[in-house]
């Protein structure tokens, strides 16, 4: 008990920290290509932080993220470019139809577990792609849909990085906070019992199916969202973007990040971004790198990156405790 | 529509079948060895192929040679991959487990895409190319090489199991690993030969198929979900049950393909994936 409190009184003042830089980076350091670096961080963090909901706390791996990301994605570049929708309304739609089709799908799919549930999302993930690929008439096909236009708020147009920078990290923030709001209230919890003990969970009056389902609309309207917000980004949607390897290159951000903690999504979502960026010439080895690097990880580092800072405050607590004890044992 | 062409779909369907049989068969081996799904299961098809096409294309080996080179680097790549990354891994969950066969999936796949690039290859037909009229149908030579080399595969495995001690204690493993422990199988190198001999059987497809469909390297992903469906078609676990899966999946997509629409071919098979995992997951061969 003591500790949790300690944590949090450590991390209050640091999220702050996180928020307020967050808040001045562009204004401080307007460099264009950092700007776009962060709008894309700020739109997996999004999409991940609703994986690792179902991947990380309820312990179901779901590598179908990346179709409903493009399902969100096609949703709002098809309302705003052929039926004039606005940009809030396509939104809306946008989380809501993934969020729907999770429903849907979860009701039978939920009920699959480990690989299974693994190859069923893989094989929807592909159905999807399938269908964005065929689907000429709806989709545009191969070529996708392009002039998606940029969004407009209240009459105020979001044309540039920098005023769709605010925009993606309100609503990343916005996500992330609700999620985390969510994980510590009886949800949270009953999801971490689902994550250790299926049977037991049950047992103790967990409703295993329904937070199962919820997790997973949950997870797909953030993805949706994200979608969407990617589809205005970039301004045009092609079937190609939302492959499985996408799903997959998800599931690694999450899993290299932690899986057992929100902020495993955050960390996954910069590592992720910044490394093809940072690899340059050699970008086409960036996909080698996350699986090496997922392999390593899963190996020698099984809490992710999170889990190595969560380990160093261990490390730390326990040498203050152990410079006590030393400090007691000669009176005691 | 004629019967000729419903032959001729049938005669394309159990090609495709066998190679999705072959898949299946390693699904089912190393389900059996270890309870995990090797996730890169398919990648072994993709390097079976590839690797055959170097030796036969670029280095210009005789082709009977290349694709026994490719067979047999394909399997130590099986191995690898279980004494690398399986077998340090022994007693960790197996949600860990499913994530390292995915990475290991991801790795081969993107090292084949550095070694070979992105265009398909195609690797020379084993006996020409001169169509065989069969009833009102045609053959290609190279499907008759396909359904002799997984025949054959099928008889080699069932000999194993049946005559090599190595087969009868995998055996033993598969129906209960601590009474197979207890009488002295050795677990580990089971769990080794199970990752060589399908990494043997998805490489051998890989080269039977590659002068038909060419191949590349993004073909592993797709493999592994079509020989996985095969696998819970037939039911999990039953190499019977891996090859009439197969079959069964292969024949469903080419009267799919010929009848519905070309494009859907992959969802088809997807969806029967989907609806055998929810509504009958211990396959067609399993009961209740």
């Amino acid at each position: 008990m003591e500790s949790r409190k300690k944590k949090s009184g450590l991390q209050r003042p640091l999220i702050g920290a996180i928020l307020f830089a967050l808040a001045v980076l562009p204004v401080v350091y307007p460099h264009p290509f950092a700007i776009t670096l962060l709008v894309f961080i700020g739109i997996y963090i999004i999409v991940c932080t609703g994986l690792s909901l179902i991947f990380g706390y309820a312990g179901q791996l779901s590598l179908t993220q990346a179709a409903f990301y493009g399902i969100g994605a096609y949703t709002s570049a098809i309302l705003t470019t052929r039926y004039g929708v606005s940009f809030w309304l396509a939104l809306a739609a946008a989380s809501a139809l993934p969020g729907l089709i999770a429903w849907a799908l979860g009701a039978p799919i939920l009920r699959l577990r480990h690989f299974y549930l693994a190859m069923a999302t893989l094989a929807f993930s592909e159905i999807v792609l399938v269908f964005f690929i065929q689907e000429v008439d709806i989709t545009g096909g191969p070529t996708g849909i392009t002039h998606v236009p940029a969004p407009e708020v209240f009459g105020y147009k979001l044309d540039t990085t920098t005023k769709y920078y605010y925009l993606v990290w309100l609503l990343a923030v916005a996500v992330v906070g609700f999620s985390y709001n969510l994980i510590r209230s009886k949800y949270g919890r009953a999801l971490r019992a689902i994550a250790e003990n299926e049977v037991a969970a049950s047992a103790m009056g967990v409703n295993v199916p329904a937070m199962m389902s919820i997790m997973f609309v949950l997870s797909a309207v953030f993805a949706g969202l994200g979608g969407s917000l990617y589809a205005h980004y970039v301004s045009f949607v092609s079937p190609d973007t939302f492959s499985v390897s996408l799903s997959i290159m998800l599931v690694i951000m999450v899993a290299i990040g932690g899986v057992n903690s929100l902020w495993g999504a955050v960390f996954g979502a910069v590592f992720v971004t910044v490394l093809p960026s940072m690899l340059g010439a050699y970008r086409q080895y960036a996909m080698l790198v996350y699986g090496v690097v997922l392999v390593l990880a899963l190996m020698f580092m099984p809490n992710g990156i999170t889990g190595l800072f969560q380990d160093a405050a261990h490390w730390i607590g326990r040498r203050r405790a152990a410079s006590k004890d030393e400090v007691k044992e000669p009176a005691g | 529509m004629n019967t000729d062409v419903l032959l001729q779909f049938a005669v394309s369907g159990v090609t495709v079948g066998s190679i999705y049989a072959l898949v299946a068969l390693g699904f089912t081996l190393i389900f059996n060895a270890t309870g995990i799904i090797n996730f890169a299961q398919g990648q072994f098809v993709m390097l079976g192929g590839l690797i055959a096409t170097t030796f036969a294309n670029t280095l210009a080996w005789p082709l009977p040679l290349a694709v026994l080179a490719a067979i047999v680097l394909t399997t130590a790549v099986g191995a690898a991959v279980e004494a690398l990354t399986i077998r340090p891994m022994r007693g960790r969950s197996v949600f860990t487990l499913i994530m390292i066969t995915l990475g290991v999936s991801i790795i081969l796949e993107t090292a084949a895409l550095l070694i070979w690039g992105t265009d398909p290859i195609f690797l020379s037909s084993f006996s020409g190319e001169a169509p065989i009229p069969f009833f009102g149908a045609t053959l290609q030579p190279q499907m008759i090489w396909v359904l002799g080399g997984t025949v054959a595969a099928m008889a080699a495995l069932w000999a194993f199991y049946r005559y090599t001690i190595f087969g009868q204690a995998m055996l033993a493993c598969s129906i209960n690993v601590d009474a197979a422990a207890s009488v002295g199988i050795n677990r580990g190198r089971m769990v080794m030969v199970a990752f060589a001999l399908a990494a043997a059987l998805g490489g051998l497809g890989g080269v039977l198929i590659a002068p038909i469909t060419s191949t590349s390297y993004g073909i592993g992903l797709i493999m592994a979900l079509k020989g996985f469906a095969a696998a819970i078609i037939g039911g999990m676990g039953s190499s019977l049950g891996a090859v009439i899966g197969g079959l069964a999946l292969g024949l469903a997509e080419a009267f799919g393909t010929g009848l519905i629409s070309s494009g859907y071919k992959d969802a088809l098979a997807l969806g029967l994936l989907i609806v055998f995992l929810v509504l009958r997951p211990q396959g067609l061969l399993g009961g209740k």
